[in-house]
């Protein structure tokens, strides 16, 4: 049996091909539905990582011949080992394309994900979570009329000795917020509450345990170039819905901005050439790119005022999705 | 307004699937040499030039003549897979495949036994041969006979008797006349 006539080999190519008509119905309905809600927009992009990851177990318990000749030459719409197996001059190239690019894809994922985690594991060992000082009275208060506005349990707030400027939510049920000192001093008051009312808003948004979710089923799909793009959008898309919440409770999308701007990275650059400087500069200049992005929005104060969801447009473009992938192999 | 909105939805969904239609249908255009459906066996002849095509001299009569389905290809390995239907039944009752020994993962007949009963040797018009009584998927008869011929591995799939499979084998056979002689006893 070859490679794509195995059950891994076929998981791996229909979750691609699944993945790319999810991202173009998933845009064409942002677009035709003029999605301009982070919050909807997020649960739109949700799709892309999440329905490709499950569809092709459940297609095939639904029918176990859904991978056979005669279910492709049927019914089915597409099948994308036609496209592999085309020879040009005696040689298959979209076959060593599918392995380069998933390989590449892999490697990235490796890369920019397995290894810092394991090298921060194997480095930190000793640090754990609620590690710092409580933060005092004051910054107590604050979160404490935040929390009372948005009706969650009042998480502590710890500071730690970081010299970099790091905030951050801890926990899925017991919730902290973990600062570092500096953010302190550099804060002004009316920044400081709209980062503490961010925070809030992830906890109220259970951002930990979704990301953690989301990640997983990325890590899974290491090989899948679509959910490594896709992740980062929901993770822009969290933070925006997390900025809204902050600006309908604080009623300053500018202190938040100015917050922002504390978080954005220092460009490195070097006159001789180094993979690690280009990595670091890639990386960076990503990182503002998405920060830039969010400070513009709170700027131009493009944030929306949210109104009931829309539960019968995502439930025809979900159908969609899920009616078109059955007939895609 | 929204009305408008699903129409738009409607027609970009329509068209996807079109789209989706066409590029599937594009590699098998380029690709004539490929695993393909065709219409009649001298198409499978004029244009894989595929010059020796198994088929048997007798036919039951409750079969349709032609194949109901043709599938074949020349690269990357020499096959060629024909249905039959029954007359009344109208559903697929006989497969004859012919295909390169050393294709690693031939297409499979639309009626493949689910459960082998017991196997035996037979001899084709002098050839050796493996009978398989077998059943379908529902508790059918479903009958197989292999031998190697001329290149290829020759397979009937038939939900037919045992008598009636050896007959259409042999039929397909050039060469001496069936002597009755065969390892295989229908008895046991």
């Amino acid at each position: 049996m070859s490679f794509f006539g195995s059950y891994i080999g076929m998981y791996m190519v229909q979750s691609i091909t699944h993945s790319v008509l999810t991202l173009f119905i998933v845009e064409m309905s942002l677009r035709i539905w003029q999605v301009g809600e982070a919050r909807e927009r997020f649960r739109y992009r949700l799709l892309v990582l999440i329905l490709p990851f499950v569809m092709f177990p459940v297609f095939q318990l639904v029918n176990p011949d859904r991978g056979s000749f005669y279910f492709v030459e049927d019914t089915a719409l597409f099948s994308s080992l036609r496209w592999i197996n085309v020879e040009v001059f005696g040689v298959r190239p979209l076959f060593y394309l599918f392995f380069l690019v998933t390989g590449a894809v892999s490697f990235v994922v490796l890369l920019q994900e397995v290894v810092p985690i394991v090298r921060d594991w194997l480095s930190k060992p000793q640090q754990q979570e609620g590690e710092g000082t409580p933060a005092g009275s004051a910054i107590d208060g604050i979160v404490g009329e935040i929390s009372a506005v948005l009706r969650i349990k009042k998480p502590s707030v710890f500071v730690i000795d970081d010299a970099n400027p790091v905030i951050y939510t801890t926990g899925t049920k017991e919730h902290a917020i973990i600062m570092s000192e500096p953010l302190l001093s550099v804060f002004s008051d009316r920044e400081l509450r709209g980062a503490l009312a961010h925070e809030a808003a992830h906890i109220v948004r259970r951002s930990n345990i979704t990301t953690l979710l989301v990640f997983l089923v990325r890590i899974c799909m290491f090989y899948n170039p679509i959910s490594l793009l896709e992740f980062r959008k929901l993770v822009q898309d969290d933070e925006q819905i997390c900025d809204d919440i902050t600006v309908s409770v604080t009623r300053d999308s500018e202190a938040l901005a100015s917050a922002l701007r504390v978080f954005s990275l220092d460009v490195p650059h070097s006159e001789t050439f180094r993979l690690s400087f280009v990595k670091e500069a890639i990386e960076s200049s990503s990182h503002n790119l998405l920060l830039n992005e969010r400070i513009e929005r709170l700027e131009n104060h493009v944030l929306i005022e949210y109104h009931p969801y829309g539960w019968v447009r995502y439930a025809a473009s979900l159908a969609a999705i899920v009616g078109v992938s059955y007939f895609v192999v | 307004m929204l009305i408008r909105k699903y129409l738009l939805f409607g027609a970009i969904m329509s068209a996807t699937v079109i789209m989706l239609a066409l590029l599937n249908w594009f590699p098998s255009a380029v690709q004539k040499e490929g695993i393909r459906k065709y219409k009649s066996i001298e198409d499978v002849e004029n244009q894989l030039k595929i010059r020796k095509i198994f088929l048997p001299a007798y036919f039951p009569q409750y079969l349709i003549w032609p194949p109901a389905e043709i599938y074949a290809q020349r690269k990357p390995y020499k096959m060629v897979l024909m249905h039959f239907t029954n007359y009344e039944r109208k559903e697929i009752v006989l497969s004859i495949r012919q295909v390169d020994p050393s294709d690693p993962a031939p297409l499979v007949s639309r009626i493949e036994p689910v459960t082998i009963k017991q196997r035996d040797n037979v001899l084709i018009k002098g050839r050796k041969g493996l009978l398989s009584i077998a059943l379908c998927p529902g508790g059918e008869p479903c009958n197989s006979v292999t031998w190697r011929e001329e290149g290829y591995d020759v397979e009937i799939i038939a939900k037919d008797s045992v008598k009636e499979l050896l007959k259409i084998a042999d039929s397909m056979m050039e060469g001496r006349p069936f002597s009755g002689d065969r390892v295989f006893n229908p008895g046991k």
